[in-house]
């Protein structure tokens, strides 16, 4: 009788294992598989596929103050580049600059803000009306 | 025993390296044929331009030196991001060979100062009297190109305002070139560095018999 039932919860842990691996699967799989995508596409060439940036000519992602504020100027960094940039600077300084992304879509721009939180951030989810009162607001 | 081992196996080695005869690389371009039947190989003509700390590169500068060139702009947000970082991971695979030179051509004369050279190249934390980031007479650049198998024009519809080919071309000694990869493409690249591996070898081999 004992011994039925250990092989019961040895056979209770195999199957409570498999299903923590099906759930820990589940959970490696980013959810923003477009703002991924254009990321790749976009901006990897120069901070990295994984966000570390490239010697001292290109910025690591991870470490981006714009990362912290979800939403607000992460939005207006990626559609104007070092144009913005030097705009909060207050100039431009000997950095190499980053182009603008005039050609990406609010909500475009939106995915990708997301993925960086995901897989570089605070994992926060921004919402497309912030992106677009943020977007409206890069120029002042 | 085992040090007989030792020595056998020492030995091997050493005799597969004396009789194992490499195939050396071609001299690529087109060649001229002379009148009287000689053949010219394609040869990087004479230059002059500055470098990133404003002092001269000709090539005086990379005599008795192997070298690989390119063309690049330092605001290209296009290709040239992936083929310094393609370059940086060479000069990181040769970081010891003295007998290597790089020089990267700045197709971007009228932003691409020595100033903005000079930057760029401290940015990216190599050595400059390994590494030449070059600027000069715009139609000199240009039509160097060309001799580099590169080609590089304005053009306003191009990202970043400039069109070129991202290759990296392999000179050897002689001013010839022996080989060439496409620099934004990683498995061109490590086809490229055996290539450079083999060149110094035979350069090593010259000199040495
Ligand atoms: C051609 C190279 C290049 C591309 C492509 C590029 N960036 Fe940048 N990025 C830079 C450079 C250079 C800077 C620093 C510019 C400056 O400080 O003026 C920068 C700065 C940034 C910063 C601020 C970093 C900091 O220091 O706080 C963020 C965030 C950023 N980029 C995100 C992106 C995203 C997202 C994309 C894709 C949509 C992208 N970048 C595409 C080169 C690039």
């Amino acid at each position: 009788m004992v011994r039925f039932h250990a092989m019961r919860l040895r056979k209770f842990n195999f199957l409570m294992v498999i299903v923590g691996f099906i759930f820990a699967a589940e959970g490696c799989h980013q959810p923003f598989a477009q703002g991924q995508a254009l990321y790749d596409a976009n901006c990897s060439r120069c901070h990295g596929m994984d966000g570390q940036g490239f010697e001292n000519l290109y910025p690591g992602i991870l470490e981006s103050p714009y990362l912290m504020t979800a939403g607000s100027g992460l939005a207006c960094v990626i559609v104007h580049g070092s144009d913005y940039l030097d705009e909060k600077r207050g100039g431009p300084g000997d950095e190499i600059p980053m182009p603008e992304n005039k050609h990406l879509t609010p909500v475009e721009v939106l995915n990708i803000i997301n993925y960086l939180s995901w897989e570089f951030g605070s994992r926060e989810t921004t919402t497309i009306d912030q992106v677009m009162r943020a977007m409206e607001g890069c120029k002042e | 025993m085992r040090y007989l081992l030792g020595s056998v196996v020492v030995f091997i080695l050493l005799w597969s390296c004396q009789t194992q005869s490499e195939t050396k690389l071609p001299i690529l371009g087109i060649p001229d044929i002379t009148e009287n039947g000689d053949t010219l190989h394609h040869t990087i003509p004479e230059f002059n331009f500055i470098d990133q700390n404003g002092e001269p590169v000709t090539k005086e500068t990379v005599e008795g030196k192997v070298y690989i060139a390119d063309f690049f702009f330092t605001s290209c947000p296009s290709i040239c991001p992936i083929m310094t970082r393609e370059m940086k991971r060479i000069y990181q695979q040769f970081e010891e060979e003295d007998q290597l030179m790089f020089i990267s051509h700045s197709i971007d004369t009228r932003h691409d100062s020595v100033p903005v050279l000079k930057a760029y190249a401290d940015r990216l934390n190599i050595d400059h009297d390994k590494w030449k980031f070059v600027t000069g007479d715009k139609s000199e650049i240009y039509s160097i190109a060309n001799d580099y198998f590169n080609v590089a024009f304005e053009d306003e519809d191009a990202p970043g305002g400039y069109d070129h080919s991202g290759r990296f071309i392999l000179i050897d000694l002689n001013g010839h070139i022996r080989a060439f990869c496409d620099g934004t493409d990683p498995e061109s690249v490590d086809v490229f560095m055996k290539d450079i591996r083999k060149l110094l070898r035979e350069v090593n081999q010259n000199s040495t018999g």
